[in-house]
């Protein structure tokens, strides 16, 4: 089965509100053993480049405190340094034989990743911070584009000369690492929010690449 | 919550995992995805320059060197492919220079010989980091035909000859092959056997069996000099072989052996000194100025009083039968005089004995 575009936030969405009506019951803390969540989460995204992120995850408590969780999302843009540079280069090629060139780019990035989230002990709050550290992996897409003369010749930059090597076309998929901390807050019955930031480094060939998403998440717990 | 709550909860983020990550990709000009190891580059088609599109090229300027505006690359280390054919779809390639490192701006490459009088297309490519380039647009140049000029051979003055300030240098012809046209034929004149620089360099077209050269000035004298003929065929611009080197020593005519005190700028001609054949008051032809008229007036120039000259060349083994008269202020000769008038020395035809 393949899910593309719009198809897997509906799936999301649909996944999250089944779950909030099947399990609506009176709001326990998140941090009782057998209980669990899940959420879904929108964030910017940010970098070497600004975008922003959506994703799923869900979590579940195997010990006091203790939660596994996993994740799934995808980031607009998490173009390195490095990609923009190799683009603006070919791009400087290219305008050595034609005028009026353009180009962008962007390196979209689906990720996936699953892990250990730790409940800090709190009194007298509803307030859950939490630390968490998984390990997943990413697909990095290489999107760079090229304009002459306001038309996209990406498709055909063979009949300018231009061969694009991986670093500019194609995709991988490299380990990721991902680090974050919040703070859950359950706003009504079971439904919580979640205020959190998310550290990534993709293992990406030849350079790494750093993912940064800060933002929220809205979900409910069971 | 029931673990199969829990099971089916895993299964739907799975499933929203598997969505985040496989969506599709934009189109992508080339290349594969870079799962393993390093990312290879991305590299631009190197543009040719030298020899322009469509120049002709003369037999005689091989071998030819290509080069090409270096291809822009994202990642450096880049080596260069120079492909030459016989037709422009490249399926009779008859050079191709692979692995040329890159130089700064442009890359080069020197060819071996090709044959002649044929056209050929060239092209260049770029690779390195895992990337093979597209080769740049094709250039085409054409070789002239194959013209051979033998070098041609000194005739005169040859080596150790003593000449006049302006001899008359000769070579006979060169033998041409092929398609060569009509010859030229430059003479180079020098005080040093390298010919750098060269007193003269003078073009002259081709003679019948010989070719001749007489420089227009004097050549300096006591001292050894040095020449050769080159023939060049200016149609096609082909050269031959320098002759092989002459040496010689021009002398001056009026002073072959004592050379006179230096100095100069002193005396003036006035009329009568064009050169001419005249007749005597007695019948007799002879080329005006004589040698021993010119030699004074030299003496004369070169600050010496007229009867101080008449001495001197008499005393330095260039006899005269010349004459001062201080009264007339003139020198006599047998069928000439040399008159002092206002200030500059005429030369006089005598009228009777």
């Amino acid at each position: 089965m393949r899910v593309t575009g719009w198809r897997a936030w509906l799936v999301c969405g649909i996944f999250v509100f089944a779950a909030g009506v099947a399990q609506a019951q009176t709001m326990p803390s998140m941090a009782d053993e057998g209980h669990g969540y899940v959420a879904a989460v929108a964030d910017a995204a940010f970098g070497s480049a600004s975008s922003q992120s959506y994703g799923v995850e869900g979590g579940y408590t195997f010990s006091p405190g203790l939660q596994v969780f996993i994740e799934a999302g995808r980031v607009n843009n998490v173009a390195s340094s490095a990609f923009f540079t190799a683009a603006q280069t070919i791009a400087g090629g290219l305008g050595q034989t034609e005028s009026n060139v353009g180009f962008s780019a962007k390196q979209p990035a689906g990720f996936g990743d699953a892990g250990v989230r730790y409940l800090a002990p709190v009194y007298s709050t509803r307030l859950q911070p939490y630390a968490q550290a998984g390990i997943g992996l990413a697909r990095v897409t290489n999107d760079a584009r090229f304009r002459i003369n306001g038309t996209d010749v990406t498709g055909s930059l063979a009949q300018y000369g231009v061969q694009l090597g991986t670093d500019l076309s194609g995709h991988f998929t490299r380990p990721l690492l991902a680090l974050g901390v919040g703070v859950t807050y359950p706003v009504w019955s079971r439904v919580i929010v979640d205020l959190h930031y998310r550290y990534g480094r993709i293992f990406a060939p030849d350079q790494g690449i750093n993912m940064n998403r800060a933002g929220i998440g809205l979900g409910v717990s069971f | 919550m029931s673990y199969r709550s829990i099971r089916t909860c895993v299964a739907l983020l799975a499933i929203a995992a598997a969505a985040a990550c496989s969506k599709s990709n934009p189109a992508q000009p080339s290349g594969t995805a870079g799962d393993g190891g390093a990312l290879t580059a991305s590299i631009t088609a190197p543009r040719p320059t030298t020899p322009a599109n469509n120049l002709a090229v003369k037999n005689s300027d091989q071998p030819i060197t290509l080069v090409a505006l270096n291809a822009v690359s994202t990642k450096p280390g880049v080596a260069y492919t120079f492909e030459v054919a016989t037709d422009a779809a490249f399926t009779t390639k008859v050079q191709v220079k692979d692995n040329v490192a890159e130089s700064s701006g442009q890359t080069s490459v020197a060819l071996d010989m090709l044959p002649a009088a044929k056209d050929y297309y060239w092209h260049v490519r770029a690779s390195g980091s895992g990337t093979t380039g597209l080769f740049g647009p094709t250039f085409k140049f054409s070789i002239g035909p194959a013209i051979s000029i033998s070098a041609p051979v000194p005739a005169a003055p040859l080596s150790g000859a003593s000449t006049s300030d302006r001899p008359t240098f000769a070579v006979t012809n060169s033998v041409k092959g092929g398609a060569a046209g009509a010859l030229t034929y430059v003479f180079e004149i020098a005080d040093n056997a390298a010919f750098n620089p060269a007193l003269i360099a003078a073009p002259v077209p081709e003679g019948p069996g010989q070719t001749s050269f007489a420089p227009a000035s004097s050549l300096p004298t006591a001292k050894t000099l040095y020449w050769r003929a080159t023939a060049i065929d200016t149609a096609s611009g082909t050269s031959s072989a320098p002759s092989a080197v002459q040496t010689f020593t021009a002398t001056n005519p009026l002073w072959p052996a004592q050379q006179p005190p230096a100095g100069g700028g002193h005396a003036v001609q006035g009329n009568g000194w064009d050169k001419q054949t005249l007749v005597s008051f007695n019948g007799v032809r002879f080329d005006s100025p004589t040698l021993e008229e010119s030699r004074i007036f030299d003496l004369l120039d070169r600050g010496l009083d007229p009867q101080s000259a008449i001495d001197w060349l008499n005393g330095h083994g260039y006899p005269t039968v010349g004459v001062w008269y201080p009264a007339t202020q003139t020198i006599g000769f047998p069928y000439q005089y040399m008159a002092l008038i206002n200030g500059s020395w005429q030369l006089v035809l005598r009228v009777g004995a």
